[in-house]
């Protein structure tokens, strides 16, 4: 028995009063008026034995009723109650590296006789990048079967996250075990801090490691070309055959000799639109890197929809030509040329199927538009913005959603612009002839409060030219000059073609990255293995993380020196642990009734 | 006198309990008068009341405005008629308002002082109605109140209103009022205590016996509440004096039969010595009817004329 404020125990020092009151009032007797006394003869009180009895019964039942007062206020509670059993946390590995061959049926038979040999509960933990309870707590039966049923996978290793589960799983009980039952792969300890409540007993298992290993490392796909680079994490040099194509045929075989610790690039031409596979033969290694997809795009132009002012408009003209220019052989960029009206007639889902949106006017748009923007900003869109006589900062913060919204003053002032970062994406190709920029003489602007802002450029005169902010998962870029002639003749200086395109580019630069991930970041529903997945009608390559592929391992000790222990953890957790036991006992409440009774057995027997 | 007087007689009227729940003390006194009066007529002491005549016959010296007229010319003989402020008496009413006067145990309907109020106020409206003149001392351990003797309506009412209005007191000290009261009645006539006596015997006795002494008649009522005649309790308890603030811790069951011992001793002593100097003396129960007392009254009365 153990309480939650012991402190309040000192209240049973109460059960004094009692005591000396017994002790000094034992023979006090009720006092009754009575004119007579003198006819009175005093007579000792001699106490009975059934008054002696009910003295003493009185007197206990005092006791007990300040003893069960102070006990009841301390917050009682048996630990280990709801799990007094201990429990053993089973966690075997199940990651990539598991799929060596006979990898993991060790780690199954190590998990088994962990099982059979555990004292009281046990959970089942099955870990890669993520940690899941195949069993809580209880019958050695249910972890059995739940053990007979797991596969390794193709998630990378991350102990952290089996490490978080198990001292979650701990919380209710009072002797923890975790047995970790894993290839110990270096690679799974990542930068995030791998934490376990002192309070847990740690033992490792190490179900053994392979010496060689071939993986797929890369398969980049682009504009019609393949590149694929297969590494030897082994200490031997080996041989593989490659092939490189539709999953289902594949285009192109050849046969590999990798160095050890080494790796091959191996490019690949004519690579037909839709999945691409690259995939080697390593039966020695792990199964799950043996394979790299991607998607080739059959003809990927990022899409940018050009909003101007009302109908008739001829603003956006310079800009149009200049995004239109981009590319070598074939235009790298959909320009589409919208009104204002023609915009917002636009579904929000099919503004956020573009890149980017260039916003030269806002005249012309209602503010029910900024769904679209909204919409667009979610998918990783950009908007770049470009201030000029049809632009109303007020309608733009409103379209937008810029909190706080824009404060701006439109200034006549002379000036060139002045580039604080060539190293940004947007300058990027005017590194070394940045010079080009200060032809353009500007003549009016915005004068911004750019608190909210990162400034990229500015203008000779000091206020911001080039302003940059992030917005749902996309971003807004802002020009604090126009791009159609009126405050100034940038359009017509040569500088103003790479500065429009650069800043597009950058705006609309998710496209880049969005065709793969990898296994441990692939959302719900969607199995977490190597393929070619569609997700929101469009196909995105998952692969295995790279990292998981090398065959770097850990000693036992290693791995428990590795893992920080940590004390106050522990004592937070047994300060939850305590809390909750005694919530869900309410030892309390039977304390107070029990003390009531006692107090109704004292009044009937004082009122005897 | 005893108890057993009152047999015969109706006592309804008489019952503490009813007299509790009435009224004024006016209303208690007639109630408990007019019915111990109507079972007078039943009773061996029928002719006290006080609607009988008396009459002698005319002697030289005789006021001739007190000859009756009417029976000279039914007899042809001379009788002159006797007025009740030539024959009364003057009774003096000393109710004892000491502390231990306001008891009252768990047997009674009233208080000692209550009891004694009525009591009093039956006596003075017995009086009034014989046309005897009476007056109202109330003492603790000196004169607290005194109204006048007087035989008037007015005088009735003036001291059933002070009989209404009666708290108790300090510790009782008899024999000093006594004294007082011995000093200022210079006419003989009728002293009727009230008291609990529970005070000095020697210096009790004393003091009314200095009342006999001086020609005056004197009956004692000593009132006692029923737990001091009987002591029925059962638990040990401090027992305190309500006037002196002495406490005395007991086992009622080890000392119940040497206090009834003492307090028939102490009764036997009033009744040996005050009988023996001529005075009346009675032990009231606070729960019985008040007409034992007046029996007695009554009968002091008639031995004095």
């Amino acid at each position: 028995m153990r309480f939650l404020a012991p402190l309040f125990l000192a209240g049973a020092a109460l059960v004094a009063v009692p005591i000396v009151l017994h002790l000094l009032r034992r023979d006090v007797a009720e006092q009754v008026p009575f004119p007579a006394v003198r006819l009175l003869r005093a007579t000792p009180l001699e106490r009975s034995r059934n008054r002696r009895l009910r003295d003493l019964v009185l007197l206990a039942a005092r006791i007990a009723a300040l003893l069960l007062l102070a006990a009841a206020f301390g917050r009682p509670f048996r630990p280990g109650a709801s799990g007094t059993a201990p429990l053993t946390i089973i966690a075997i590995d199940r990651s990539l590296s598991m799929s060596a061959p006979g990898r993991f049926q060790r780690a199954v038979d190590l998990a088994r006789a962990e099982i059979e040999h555990a004292p009281g509960r046990v959970a089942l933990i099955a870990f890669d990048d993520r940690a899941e309870v195949a069993t809580s707590p209880g019958l050695a039966s249910d972890a059995r079967s739940a053990l007979a049923a797991l596969s390794p996978g193709a998630g990378g290793t991350r102990y952290a996250a089996v490490l978080d589960r198990a001292a979650d799983l701990s919380d209710s009980a009072a002797a923890v075990r975790l047995v970790i039952v894993s290839d110990l792969q270096r690679a799974g300890f990542d930068a995030a801090p791998a934490l376990l409540p002192a309070g847990i007993d740690l033992q490792v298992r190490d179900a053994g490691g392979t010496r060689s290993n071939l993986a797929v490392e890369a398969l980049d796909v682009h504009g019609g070309h393949a590149r694929v680079a297969v590494r030897n994490f082994g200490s031997l040099p080996a041989s593989t055959t490659l092939s490189v194509g539709a999953p289902s045929h594949p285009s192109f075989t050849r046969t590999l000799e990798v160095g050890a610790g080494s790796s091959v690039d191996v490019n690949v031409d004519a690579s037909p639109p839709g999945p691409v596979l690259a995939s080697i033969a390593d039966a020695a290694g792990y199964a799950a890197d043996n394979e790299r997809f991607a998607v080739a795009r059959a003809r990927d132009l990022p899409r940018i929809l050009v909003v101007t002012g009302g109908p008739g408009s001829t603003g956006g003209f310079y800009l149009t030509r200049a995004l239109r220019a981009a590319g070598d052989r074939a235009p790298e960029i959909d320009v589409r040329p919208l009104t204002g009206p023609e915009f917002a007639a636009l579904a929000p889902v099919d503004v956020a199927q573009a890149a980017g949106v260039v916003l030269l006017s806002t005249h012309a748009i209602p503010r029910h538009a900024g769904a679209a923007f909204r919409a667009l900003f979610a998918a990783g869109g950009g908007v770049f913005v470009a201030a000029g006589p049809e632009v109303d900062a007020s309608i733009l913060s409103d379209l937008l959603g810029l909190e706080p919204a824009l404060a701006v003053d439109e200034e006549q002032r002379h000036g060139v612009l002045a580039v604080s970062d060539v190293r940004h994406p947007v300058f990027r190709p005017f590194e070394g002839v940045s010079a080009n920029l200060t032809q353009a003489a500007f003549e009016r602007e915005w004068r911004i409060d750019a608190a909210s802002w990162t400034t990229i450029a500015t203008f000779t005169s000091g206020s911001a030219a080039l302003l940059e902010r992030a917005a749902g998962n996309g971003r807004v870029l802002l020009f604090a000059s126009d791009v159609d002639r009126h405050w100034n003749d940038f359009p017509l200086h040569a500088a103003f073609v790479p500065f429009v395109q650069e800043a597009i580019r950058y705006v609309s630069a998710r496209t880049q990255d969005g065709d793969s991930m990898l296994t441990g970041d692939v959302p719900d529903g969607i199995p977490a293995r190597p393929g070619v997945v569609t997700i929101r009608g469009r196909l995105r390559a998952v692969n295995t993380d790279v990292r998981e592929s090398a065959i770097d391992r850990m000693t036992p000790e290693e791995f428990a020196a590795a893992i920080t222990r940590t004390s106050a953890h522990h004592a937070a957790t047994e300060a939850r642990r305590a809390n909750e036991q005694e919530a869900a006992q309410g030892l309390w409440r039977y304390g107070l009734a029990l003390m009531l009774m006692t107090l109704v057995v004292e009044a009937f027997v004082a009122a005897r | 006198m005893t108890p057993g007087a009152s047999q015969g007689r109706d006592t309804r009227f008489l019952d503490p309990a009813l007299l509790a729940r009435l009224g004024s003390m006016e209303l208690k006194a007639r109630t408990v008068v007019e019915g111990f009066i109507a079972g007078l007529h039943r009773s061996p002491y029928h002719g006290f009341s006080v609607e009988f005549a008396e009459y002698r016959q005319y002697l030289p010296g005789d006021d001739l405005s007190t000859l009756d007229w009417k029976v000279f010319a039914r007899s042809d003989r001379h009788y002159v008629k006797k007025f009740e402020e030539e024959t009364n008496l003057e009774g003096h009413l000393l109710v004892d308002v000491s502390a231990s006067m306001t008891y009252r145990g768990g047997g009674g309907a009233m208080s000692k002082l209550d009891y004694a109020g009525v009591l009093a106020g039956s006596l003075a409206y017995l009086m009034n109605r014989q046309r005897d003149a009476v007056g109202l001392i109330a003492f603790d351990d000196a004169i607290r109140l005194r109204i006048g003797g007087g035989a008037r309506r007015g005088d009735l009412h003036r001291i059933l209103i002070a009989l209404e209005q009666l708290e108790g007191g300090h510790r009782s000290h008899l024999a000093r009022p006594l004294q007082q009261v011995a000093q200022a009645i210079t006419k003989r006539g009728l002293v009727i205590v009230l008291s609990d006596l529970l005070d000095d015997r020697e210096s009790v006795v004393r003091g009314l016996t200095q009342l006999r002494f001086r020609g005056t008649d004197v009956i004692v009522f000593q009132i006692l509440d029923p737990h001091e005649l009987r002591f029925p309790f059962e638990r040990a308890a401090r027992f305190r004096d309500p006037e002196t603030g002495e406490e005395v811790t007991a086992d009622p069951a080890r000392v119940r039969a040497s206090y009834l011992d003492a307090l028939d001793g102490l009764r036997g002593y009033y009744a040996r010595e005050l009988r023996g100097a001529g005075i009346d003396f009675l032990t009231l129960d606070t729960s019985q009817p008040l007409d034992a007392a007046l029996v007695a009254y009554l009968d002091a009365r008639s031995r004095r004329h």
